[in-house]
């Protein structure tokens, strides 16, 4: 049986239907105690584990497949005198994959933080990769004698020590990009190659042959090499005839399809993965001298190898 | 900006939508296209040969770039493994017969 209190709470078979009651907290029990540790106000030691000589130096190493973009080093180091000094550094690094290496001089004292990060509105996972080391010795004959950190740079992301993390830049999603490729001559074959320090993963691409009115049964193949060797190779699984137009698309893990010969689709396998210099190419049995394909039109996923 | 690669004819930008640019590789084949006649019978065979004069716009592996400048590891004489660093010009792969703007 409802006691008088309960039914008056507020909600329930013994309030009014549909009324809330309003949440009911005990107030806090505070805990309070003596510190165990005791901590200097003066003398203080140093936060920082990574102790520098003035002969340190910081190595940033960056790979990047876009131009014209600043980078920032910015840290603070606290000087033997006590002072913590801080210090910016902007650098330019080439656009083309290749590694580009810089050296920061330091002064002794302790290390207490380093970011690496670039503002260009649009940067892109997978476009700009760093590595930070602590070097002795400025130049590339130093020694590197404590990897810091290695992030891929975004606009949102920063490479960072010691919050930072140590990851590849294999690791997680690369760039995804649409690439417009070269227009062939007439009669010849559409050729694209993995740039070098970029890997790819090729997801999907579109052209069109046109077919001259030369007579003749063209059967257009899609395969990729290594650069020397083909290890993959997909038909059309009809022929296009004079004065035709096929669009062809491909991508991955399909049956190759056709219909009257207007559209058709191709196939690679599932995480086609492409190393610097592998190529996808058309290769067309009794391609004609005035036949053209169109520059193809494909969508990848693209990391920066960083060798 | 369009090039035409004088090695194959093909046309291309190099500055990709993205900003990132294209490098640009011939097709390696030069194709002697076979003939038919009007009723679909092949009357010459088709022939592919190598092409010899291929544009590869890719950078040449092993460079680097050394405080902006351009570098390549090269190794102390005498020693097996030990390299240094020297200025070297930055090089595509080959330049074939070249490239020109059409657009």
């Amino acid at each position: 049986m409802a006691t008088q209190a309960e039914r008056n709470q507020g909600a329930g078979a013994y309030s009014t239907p549909g009324v809330e009651t309003a949440t009911k907290t005990q107030p806090d029990a505070i805990i309070t105690g003596s510190p165990i540790v005791g901590f200097k106000v003066q003398h203080v030691d140093p936060p920082a584990a990574l102790y520098v000589l003035s002969n340190y130096a910081l190595r940033l190493f960056v790979w990047s497949s876009i131009s014209n973009f600043t980078l920032t080093v910015e840290g603070r180091i606290l000087r033997s005198d006590g002072v913590v000094s801080q210090f910016r550094h902007q650098i330019v690094p080439t656009g083309n994959r290749a590694l580009n290496q810089f050296f920061f001089g330091l002064t002794e004292g302790f290390l207490l933080s380093v970011s690496v990060g670039g503002n260009t509105p649009g940067l892109t996972r997978g476009q700009v990769y760093c590595e930070l080391a602590l070097n002795i010795s400025l130049g590339t004959n130093g020694i590197a004698v404590q990897e810091l950190a290695a992030e891929n740079i975004t606009g949102a992301c920063s490479l960072s020590w010691p919050t930072g993390r140590m990851i590849s830049a294999l690791e997680g999603p690369g760039n995804i990009r649409s690439v417009t490729g070269t227009t062939p001559a007439a009669g010849a074959e559409i050729s694209e190659v993995v740039p070098t320090n970029a890997r790819w993963r090729l997801i999907a691409a579109r052209f069109t042959l046109i077919a001259s009115a030369a007579v003749a049964n063209r059967t257009t193949h899609i395969q990729v090499d290594d650069g020397v060797n083909p290890y993959w190779v997909s038909t059309f699984i009809l022929t296009q005839t004079a004065s035709s137009t096929v669009v062809f698309s491909a991508t991955q893990g399909i049956t190759p399809q056709a219909d009257t010969g207007i559209f058709a689709t191709l196939s690679w396998p599932a995480g086609l993965y492409m190393m610097p210099g592998h190529r996808w190419r058309t290769n067309t049995a009794n391609l004609q001298a005035a036949d053209q394909y169109s520059a193809p039109q494909y969508l990848l996923e693209e990391w920066l190898e960083t060798t | 900006m369009i090039l035409r690669c004088n090695s194959c004819g093909g046309t291309y930008s190099p500055i990709q939508r993205d900003g990132l640019a294209y490098y640009h590789q011939c097709s390696p084949e030069i194709i002697e296209h076979a003939t038919f006649d009007a009723a679909g019978k092949q009357t010459s065979p088709e022939k592919r040969k190598e092409r010899t004069d291929v544009r590869d716009e890719r950078i040449a592996p092993g460079v680097f770039y050394l405080e902006g400048k351009s570098h390549r590891n090269v190794l102390v004489p005498g020693e097996r493994a030990v390299f240094t660093a020297e200025p070297a010009e930055l090089k595509i792969v080959s330049y074939g017969k070249g490239c020109e703007p059409v657009g």
